[in-house]
């Protein structure tokens, strides 16, 4: 007589919270990096003292992560319209 | 008619529901912004109101119901409904008397599974629902929350360690108001919908629409403008609590507790994990008070907190289950009305007492305490590095 063994759905959803812990950290460890190099640099720029080449690296820096920035908000603003 | 009455209370207690929903959670998408002075009280609550609105008018698919998986689908009649929002507003109500961060989700389900405990016993709530769907991830969300905070906040304030104290505040503040803004779109669509679903399911259980029907429009558009409205009004007492309660927010941790809320609360949202987005919240803002140089975190505020949470399903499930027995003991119709009517008194009376500690727009960010004293740090020790004192 053959047995049947049948999979029981667990209690909690241990492999969804994991996955929304890893992303979660990744997404705002990651926006918050970027963000902060982009103040960083901005700040850097601020230095009248500093080499040309210096600044204008720094600028581009600021300006790569406000476009990051934006692009990353401007998603979020997308995914909770079309979730 | 007579379940066109009852179901014409259960509309306007959901509304009203609605509306201390958004007052309730105002906090959670500006609190941070309020306290570090990134955008003025009402500048905030306007913009955070008016997305909230946005947000609920951006999806018109059916919301999942709130009591899907949580309560017998099947034992749903339109008393229970009313019950459950009953107990629900009376929670919400009186945890924002005591300015307490608690869910209105939470509330809602515990009173719905309260009224259908006393309607329907015991056997009619799906308890293994309750444990993965409810307790989960109210335990692991705000725990995730507060570790990715302060993670966040301790990578922020020692990279920036060096740079211009005014370009800091100016582009953290920035950024505070883009994360504001994402999260106040995110619970007015989360949020809203709840509700446009429990009005669908009443609906639907008195025969108005069919089963698997959607949202009507004046359903959406009522949502909407009352969660909108409750969000203007501003619930400034929690709006305290949580800008200036748990710790004293600088701009690098307002926008690292924001931008960990918005992760967080759309990860689940993407994973289908309901979470309350209050508990994210809170748990953000004591992650970016642990990530500060000094852990500066008032841990006797945040047990008391924690307490309210724990007892926010069980208190809100009471007030659901007496709401059911007196309506069903006065017949539903007048049991209805009276309890209506002693929800309004109650709503009235705390509202009342309120106004005797009130906070508004105008002293929302005064100084927290003189028995907090000792927290603040003394301003000839500021390290401008942990830029606790920027903004506020």
């Amino acid at each position: 007589m053959p047995s049947t063994v049948t999979a029981s759905t667990p209690l909690i959803d241990w492999h969804a919270l994991w996955q929304v812990l890893f992303i979660s950290a990744g997404t705002s460890l990651g926006l918050v990096l970027l963000f902060t190099i982009g103040v960083y640099a901005l700040s850097t720029f601020q230095h009248k003292d500093s080499v040309v080449l210096y600044r204008g690296v720094n600028v581009l820096i600021a300006s790569v992560s406000g476009a990051g920035i934006l692009a990353v908000i401007v998603w979020g603003f997308y995914y909770i319209v079309n979730k | 008619m007579h379940n066109a009455f009852l179901l014409a209370l259960v509309v306007i207690v959901a509304i009203g529901f609605d509306f201390t929903n958004g007052f309730h959670d105002t906090a959670n998408a500006v609190a941070p912004s309020i306290a570090t002075g990134a955008l003025k009280p009402r500048t905030a609550v306007l913009l955070s109101s008016v997305l909230n609105v946005v947000g609920a008018l951006l999806s018109l698919k059916v919301a999942a119901t709130i009591a899907s998986g949580i309560v017998s689908q099947g034992d749903i009649i339109l008393p229970v409904v009313f019950a459950g929002l009953v107990g629900a507003i009376a929670w919400n109500v009186t945890t924002w008397y005591f300015a307490i961060p608690s869910s209105s989700s939470h509330a809602l389900i515990g009173g719905v599974v309260g009224a259908m405990m006393a309607h329907a016993g015991t056997s009619s709530v799906l308890w293994s629902g309750i444990v993965g769907k409810v307790l989960a991830p109210s335990i692991a969300a705000p725990a995730f929350a507060l570790v990715i905070a302060a993670l966040a906040t301790t990578m922020s304030r020692r990279l920036t360690k060096k740079s211009n104290d005014a370009t800091k505040s100016w582009g953290m503040k920035a950024g505070q108001i883009g994360s504001s803004s994402l999260l106040s779109i995110a619970h007015g669509t989360n949020d809203a919908q709840k509700t446009m679903g429990v009005i669908t399911l009443a609906l639907i259980a008195n025969g108005t629409l069919v089963a698997n029907s959607s949202t009507p429009m004046w359903v959406v558009l009522l949502c909407g403008i009352a969660i909108g409205l409750g969000t203007y009004i501003g619930g400034w007492r929690i709006i305290r609590t949580m800008g200036h309660g748990f710790t004293r927010l600088s701009p690098t941790q307002g926008f690292a507790s924001q931008i960990t809320s918005s992760a967080v609360i759309l990860t689940s949202s993407h994973f289908g994990m309901p979470l309350s987005t209050t508990y994210v919240a809170t748990g953000s803002i004591l992650g970016s008070g642990i990530g500060t140089k000094k852990r500066s975190v008032r841990w006797s505020l945040a047990g008391r907190v924690g307490v309210a949470w724990l007892i926010t399903l069980p208190c809100a499930a009471l007030c659901g289950a007496v709401s059911f027995y007196a309506a069903k003991a006065l017949g539903y119709s007048l049991g209805e009305v009276v309890m209506g009517v002693v929800l309004a008194l109650y709503c009235g009376f705390i509202f009342l007492r309120s106004r005797r500690d009130k906070i508004n727009a105008n002293n929302v960010n005064d100084k927290w305490g003189e028995r907090d004293e000792a927290f603040e740090k003394p301003a000839s020790k500021v390290d401008a590095s942990d830029n606790q004192l920027v903004g506020v």
